[in-house]
């Protein structure tokens, strides 16, 4: 390649680069924009407050009382019903779950069983189970120290909406040493539970 | 005596100063010459020159607007809630139009993501707040908040064409999912929906 030829070639390449240096950049598309807000908040379907548990009819041997109860109720405040959205309702149900299996749900009303007994007035519900209701669960094999859970949930209309509270209850199918009482529920047993009001394992006593 | 001297042979530039020169020579024509030759002028009477401008505004603001009527609470599953997008050209040079929506999930819920949307054209609003529907008008398929898509989409052929001085209204309704989870409770989102204007031309 001829000198001559080297040197065009050079000045060929820093003319194009300095040409577009200097040349202008290519222009941009206009363009604009606006914008619109909504601001939406979901409904939250209010809990079940103030969940306790009591027992009842304390059983006797030879007529001295012993340290078990024949039954047991868990009482729990519902919400308002004017609280429900405009065209929902609130439906309640309660379930009796192992708390060794908590998925095994022995009885629930929302399952149409008939265990126990529900009965809500205003935005008070309670919920009785006896000893029998026990058995049920418990007949194969006597143990002294079965943990239950009781859950009250609202549900809203027909949505899969739903808030619920629980509260843990000991129990046994094997009443003291004498084994042959059946099924009762204890009072003052800790073992396994906590209950959300911070007692453990202990539901209150009725009379 | 005479002495013979050897000639001299040429030194050759190396390519650095080579380029060197050609950059100067570069710049030199880049730069135009110092002086100044002699020039006489005439001013032509005054040309008016206007450029165009192009301006999109959504209800009649060129930022962004709360939408009225769609900022609610307590939206339970199956719950509606509708409002309207005028979008106009307030510019001077005809533009195409496309509009994308998005919601936030600062708490974590997922609200947005339950939310049905339904878009017609010419729409109107039947009723207010919660249970308001978009009622007339023509549907405008494929709007959905997890694609983004709220009207037209974005590429030339997809976009809007909005005449100088032309507006368009949207009826728009969100719809929380009657399957909306239970974890959606109490959740907040902002909806937001941008109109995008581009230059009519551009791809």
């Amino acid at each position: 390649m001829s000198r001559a030829k080297r040197i065009a070639i050079v000045l060929t390449v820093v003319l194009a680069t300095t040409t577009g240096l200097l040349t202008p950049r290519a222009w941009a598309w206009w363009s604009d924009n606006a914008r619109g807000t909504a601001t939406l908040t979901a409904f939250t379907v209010p809990a079940p407050t103030g969940i306790t548990c009591t027992l009842h009819t304390q059983r006797s041997v030879l007529g001295v009382a012993t340290g078990y109860y024949d039954g047991v109720r868990v009482n729990a405040t519902l919400p308002a019903a004017a609280t429900a959205p405009a065209g929902m309702t609130y439906s309640y149900d309660v379930s009796f779950a192992r708390m060794a299996t908590p998925n095994t749900v022995i009885w629930s009303t929302a399952a149409g069983t008939s265990a126990g007994t529900l009965t809500i007035s205003g935005t008070s519900l309670q919920y009785t189970f006896s000893n029998n209701d026990i058995s049920k669960d418990q007949s194969a094999s006597l143990n002294p120290g079965i943990d239950y859970y009781v859950t009250v949930t609202v549900r809203l209309g027909t949505t899969s909406w739903t808030a619920q509270q629980r509260i843990n209850i000991d129990a046994s199918n094997y009443a003291g040493t004498l084994g042959i009482l059946g099924a009762g529920f204890y009072y003052g047993s800790t073992t396994g539970s906590t209950s959300p009001g911070g007692q453990p394992g202990r539901c209150g006593t009725e009379g | 005596m005479l002495s013979r001297s050897e000639p001299t042979r040429p030194r050759r530039l190396s390519l650095r100063a080579k380029v060197i020169a050609a950059a100067a020579f570069a710049m030199v024509l880049g730069a135009g010459p110092a002086w100044a030759y002699w020039t006489a002028q005439s001013s032509p009477p005054a040309q008016p020159f206007n450029v165009g401008r192009l301006d999109l505004t959504l209800n009649g603001q060129d930022a962004s607007v709360a939408v009225s009527g769609m900022t609610v609470t307590n939206l339970v599953p199956g719950n509606t809630v509708a409002g309207i997008l005028t979008i106009a050209n307030a510019g001077s040079l005809p533009l195409s139009y496309y509009a994308t929506i998005a919601g936030t999930d600062a708490d974590g819920k997922h609200l947005a993501a339950s939310l049905q949307v339904a878009v017609s054209r010419a729409g109107t609003v039947s009723g207010s707040g919660i249970g308001s529907t978009c009622t007339g008008g023509t549907a405008l398929s494929g709007a959905s908040i997890s694609t983004g898509r709220l009207a037209y989409t974005s590429d030339a052929a997809g976009r809007q064409p909005l005449a100088t001085g032309a507006s368009e209204r949207l009826c728009i309704q969100l719809t929380l999912s009657s399957t909306a989870p239970t974890t959606v409770q109490g959740g907040t989102s902002t909806i937001t929906m941008t109109a995008t204007g581009e230059q009519v031309g551009q791809p």
